[in-house]
């Protein structure tokens, strides 16, 4: 009885002290995934030979890198983005717009952001042949925006 | 912070207290094992054996009371009730009513509203001769009528890129309701004459629950923090005095 006694109480002050029992390990924001094609044979991935990314007024997210896709954060601050995409030879930008939706996840991730109703607007066509929205809907990280080069 | 450490050093007060009573009971016992050895005392003892006291005992849950002074995120207060009906069994009858803002990683919410539970407990204690000492099991049904308020949010993103705002919301979802059921463990010690000192802790399941949409009850008056799986856990340490109806 006397062990119960004290059993009780000590573990009742434990639990009641303990409070953090969970960590955000569940999905967070999606980035919009571009993925890079041939010009003239358009079903065909083609890399960028020297691509530097950023996305306006900020520093650079890809830089000088040979690559078929790229992921670019979306800016959560505003319902558009623009992003400047230089392939070693010339310099295109391209502006995303795009309607914020929050989405909840978990007490511990809190609240992501879900895109709707994509589009482009301020396009230049100096490298980029053709950029053609495939899903109006950044929800996860599958294929959005196909760019011909 | 500040109320863990508070919890933690009132939970050492009450252990700290349940020695001496320990103590009283130890020096029953020798007065009892004196009297074995003079059979005429025995039998005087069994002729002026004392009547058990039935009663309604009322008290509120100091724990709750004191948060609300020092912690201006949290105001609350619990009135915890039983009678006793049979040698053993108790009908407990506790309510209550919570305001309380939490900080999470992501996000800031206010929770608001009043509860009931509603229960028995069974107690499993042999008291020697005229303690009333209780350490038991129960019950519980609880109800909480509440409302759910969004304060703060910051979306979660990866990485730094971007500076990430901090949205204020005024998002307020009123009328929620929960049922869940409760397992209690607690003891309950007698300081002074009809003056009680207890603590319990209680294992909860949710039986149902309104949620808000695109959000989650994080924490439900009465219930308290909703855990994963909609488990949930609590504490309470209270003080109470018994109004003795009758004794038999």
């Amino acid at each position: 009885m006397k062990k119960l006694f004290i059993t009780t109480l000590i573990i009742s002050s434990i639990l009641a002290s303990c409070q953090k029992d969970d960590f955000c390990v569940d999905l967070i924001t999606p980035n919009l995934i571009i993925h890079f094609y041939d010009s003239v044979n358009p079903e065909e991935r083609k890399q960028v030979e020297n691509l530097t990314v950023w996305a306006d007024g900020l520093e650079e997210l890809y830089t000088n890198v040979a690559i078929d896709s790229i992921a670019l954060p979306l800016d959560p601050a505003e319902d558009f983005t623009t992003y400047h995409l230089n392939s070693g030879e010339s310099q295109d930008q391209i502006t995303i717009n795009y309607t914020r939706k929050e989405v909840f996840v978990s007490r511990s991730c809190g609240y992501i952001y879900n895109f709707t109703e994509l589009n482009l607007t301020d396009i230049s066509n100096n490298w980029i042949v053709n950029s053609v929205i495939i899903n109006e809907t950044v929800e996860d990280d599958s294929e959005h925006l196909k760019i011909l080069h | 912070m500040t109320a863990n450490t508070l919890k933690f050093c009132i939970s050492i007060a009450i252990y700290v207290i349940s020695f001496s009573t320990r103590a009283q009971e130890v020096e029953k016992q020798v007065d009892l094992d004196e009297s074995i050895e003079t059979p005429v005392a025995v039998l005087n003892d069994t002729l002026s054996k004392k009547k058990e006291k039935y009663g309604l005992r009322i008290g509120f849950d100091i724990l709750k009371s004191t948060i609300s002074f020092i912690d201006e995120d949290f105001t609350g207060i619990e009135i915890v009730s039983d009678l006793r009906f049979q040698k053993n069994l108790y009908i407990a009858l506790e309510f209550g009513a919570t305001e309380r803002t939490d900080q999470e990683d992501f996000l800031n919410y206010t929770s608001k509203g009043g509860y009931a539970k509603v229960g028995a407990n069974y107690n499993l204690y042999k008291n020697w001769l005229d303690m009333n000492n209780e350490i038991y099991v129960g019950v519980r049904y609880g109800f909480s009528s509440f409302s759910q308020k969004l304060n703060e949010f910051t979306p979660n993103y990866y990485g730094t890129y971007f500076d990430v705002p901090t949205y204020t919301s005024n998002i307020e979802v009123d009328g929620l309701t929960a049922h869940w059921f409760e397992f209690v463990i607690g003891l309950k010690v007698e300081l002074f004459k009809n003056f009680f000192l207890g603590t319990s802790i209680s294992m909860k399941n949710m039986i149902s629950q309104d949620q808000p949409a695109n959000f989650l009850n994080l924490y439900i008056p009465g219930f308290e923090r909703v855990y994963v799986n909609n488990k949930g856990f609590s504490a309470n340490y209270t003080m109470s005095y018994v109004i003795p109806v009758f004794s038999k």
